[in-house]
């Protein structure tokens, strides 16, 4: 094990101490494995954002009612009578007035301009009632004031602020017919920080949306309750709703995006690894077959075919590391904190921060090091097994 | 004296494509321990496949070899490995030095299959480029040395872990007749003073000249043996 260990040592040196001589081939293969790392975290850290943003967000005591069938809010389609008798379940919680925390909620889309390009995205504009707040405990005022019912007032996310012009305080934005003024901010770590609020009954009103919602929400007296209202709504031949918690809507709304981002993320990564691992092969070929002799030579004064062969793969090991560094450094570099709107829910934008953590790029580096020990194998095992014989001979 | 190598029967039968070339046909050859032999002979007469035989770079087709008491025709890959390194040193035609390398470490090389610590293996390498005429080179690099200095680097390395065996080809092949002159010199002294046996293969009559036997090969049989005359 000792004089292996010595061998291996001994190889490794030489194969580093000679890398200068082999800038391009060893660069073909750095460089290809370093592109698979930058575009796989780069992608991972999109699916990531947004299961952040949607997926892991919600109160496990706050359910959300649709009408049946219906996939998302924009779909659904909840009377004022259905409400009303949602709100009067004697699962729901009340407020301290002795009012259901209850919420009827409308949302719809109005486009908006980007900040950064003259192209138009889609903003959601979600009408919420008294209790809307207080149902939504995410939503923090981050400057200004709330909307005041009755009046065409409206607070903005972070996020819509930071991607679309026009919507500081004191701006009016024209929605549909109509004017909206921006009376504060606020930050959410789910959805509705891509989304701008205002009084429902004023959307209804002005938007000509009628009495109907979109949407009720209800906070439960407790998590458990919510099993209870299920069957409640279930047993009520005159609701045709679909009752589930908050978390398993946003769960539900996350998983057909981020598993499409993280499918096309192993996709992308899996054809380009694949060029890799070729460019690698060739690559490490060329770098074998002019280390043809000095492999021959070491191994006619005693060093063992295995020791040709692993020190040969820790080489390449060697390279699909710096490989992975630099595609990790890369991702970091042009993505960590940068921010994404992708469409959701079939009609507006959320935004999503991409976040290039620890764990991506650990993963990206375990992928860089699977790509150069594949790209390394039939090379090392063509430079081990190659008689020595023929090999002295060049 | 007593024969460090025995070859018995000996062949060895390459094949290209459906074609089977007998390279080497039935050979017996014993080398007495401290014996200095030169092998000549035409191209392709299988010198080099002998000498190749011999230092276990390649294994028989048929016959046995033994070098110091050993069978090492059926000896595996890694077990050839692990023979050559304590019991063969190997003296290139182009040297086959690592470019990258000092001198010295180049020497070390055969150490790294040993158990000596480093301080030890940079000690013997030392030596071992001493008794060549090279400890004030140790430091260069072989792109740094000529081509005689350079193919005494390598012998360096063949003697440096005491092999009973250095296996030479054409080692004087590349170089001018002064540095081949020394290079030969420097192969008999090791031979007549360290009592190392060593087999050459060589095209030029005037290396054999140095060597205490010469042997020729033709179409892979012994063609003659004659004591050389120094």
């Amino acid at each position: 094990m000792f004089t292996r260990l010595n061998q291996i040592g001994a190889l490794l040196t030489m194969g580093l101490q000679t890398l200068p001589q082999r800038k391009s081939t060893a660069g073909v293969v750095v460089i290809g494995i370093a592109s698979v790392v930058a575009v796989l975290v780069s992608v991972l850290a999109i699916a990531q954002g947004v299961e952040r943003t949607l997926g892991d967000s919600g109160r496990n005591d706050t359910a959300i009612l649709l009408s049946s069938g219906a996939d998302d809010e924009v779909d659904s389609l909840v009377s004022r009578a259905d409400y009303d008798a949602i709100a009067g379940m004697p699962q729901v919680a009340t407020a301290a007035s002795g009012r259901p925390l209850a919420d009827g909620e409308v949302v719809t889309a109005f486009p908006a301009r980007f900040k950064n390009s003259s192209e138009e995205g889609s903003v959601t504009l979600r009408g919420l009632g008294t209790y809307g707040l207080a149902i939504h405990p995410s939503i923090h005022i981050s400057h200004g004031r709330t909307f005041r019912p009755g009046l065409t007032e409206l607070i903005v996310g972070a996020g819509v602020a930071r991607r679309f012009r026009g919507f500081a305080d004191g701006d009016r934005v024209k929605i549909g017919n109509s004017f909206w003024t921006v009376v504060g901010q606020f930050k959410s770590d789910n959805v509705h920080d891509s989304e701008v609020l205002a009084d429902v009954r004023t959307v209804q009103s002005v938007m000509d949306m009628g009495n109907d919602y979109n949407s009720a929400y209800v906070r439960l007296k407790s998590a458990d309750e919510l099993q209870s209202l299920e069957e409640a709504v279930a047993s009520n031949p005159t609701l045709h709703l679909e009752t589930q918690s908050e978390p398993e809507y946003f769960a539900a709304q996350a998983s057909g995006l981020s598993a499409a981002l993280t499918v096309a993320a192993y996709v992308m990564g899996i054809i380009m690894a694949c060029g890799a691992v070729f460019g690698a092969i060739h690559s490490l070929y060329i770098a074998a077959d002019a280390r043809r002799i000095e492999m021959a030579t070491l191994r006619a004064i005693g060093f063992s075919p295995g020791s040709v062969l692993v020190g040969f793969l820790i080489e390449a090991l060697f390279l699909a590391f710096a490989g992975g560094c630099i595609g990790g450094v890369l991702s970091w570099l042009l993505f960590n904190g940068h921010v994404v709107t992708s469409m959701y829910g079939g009609m507006s934008q959320v935004v999503f921060q991409l976040d290039v953590t620890a764990h991506l790029v650990g993963l990206g580096m375990v992928w860089a090091c699977a790509i150069g020990l594949l790209g390394a194998l039939l090379p090392a095992l063509s430079t081990s097994r190659r008689p020595v014989t023929e090999a002295l001979r060049g | 004296m007593s024969a460090l190598i025995e070859l018995r029967d000996l062949s060895k039968i390459y094949f290209r494509g459906r074609q089977k070339l007998e390279v080497l046909h039935q050979m017996n050859l014993e080398i007495e321990e401290g014996e200095f032999l030169a092998l000549m002979g035409p191209s392709g007469s299988g010198k080099t496949t002998l000498l190749n035989l011999i230092g276990g770079l390649d294994s028989p087709s048929e016959g046995t070899i033994t070098v110091a008491g050993q069978r090492i025709e059926g000896l595996g890959q890694s077990e050839l490995s692990r023979w050559r390194a304590s019991n063969v040193g190997f003296v290139f035609q182009f040297y086959n030095l690592l470019p990258m390398l000092s001198a010295r470490r180049n020497v070390e090389l055969p150490l790294l299959l040993t158990r000596l610590p480093a301080p030890q293996r940079r000690r013997n390498a030392e030596i071992a480029l001493q008794l060549v005429g090279l400890a004030e080179r140790a430091a260069h690099k072989p792109g740094e040395l000529s081509g005689g200095q350079q193919q005494r680097v390598a012998i360096a390395r063949a003697i440096v872990s005491d092999p009973k065996l250095l296996v030479c080809d054409e080692p004087t092949g590349d170089l001018d007749r002064r540095s081949a002159a020394e290079v030969l010199n420097l192969l008999q002294n090791l031979n007549r003073e360290q009592g190392k046996t060593v087999v050459m293969v060589t095209h030029d009559p005037k290396a054999a000249v140095y060597a205490t036997h010469t042997l020729r090969l033709d179409k892979g049989a012994l063609a003659e043996a004659a004591e050389a005359s120094e």
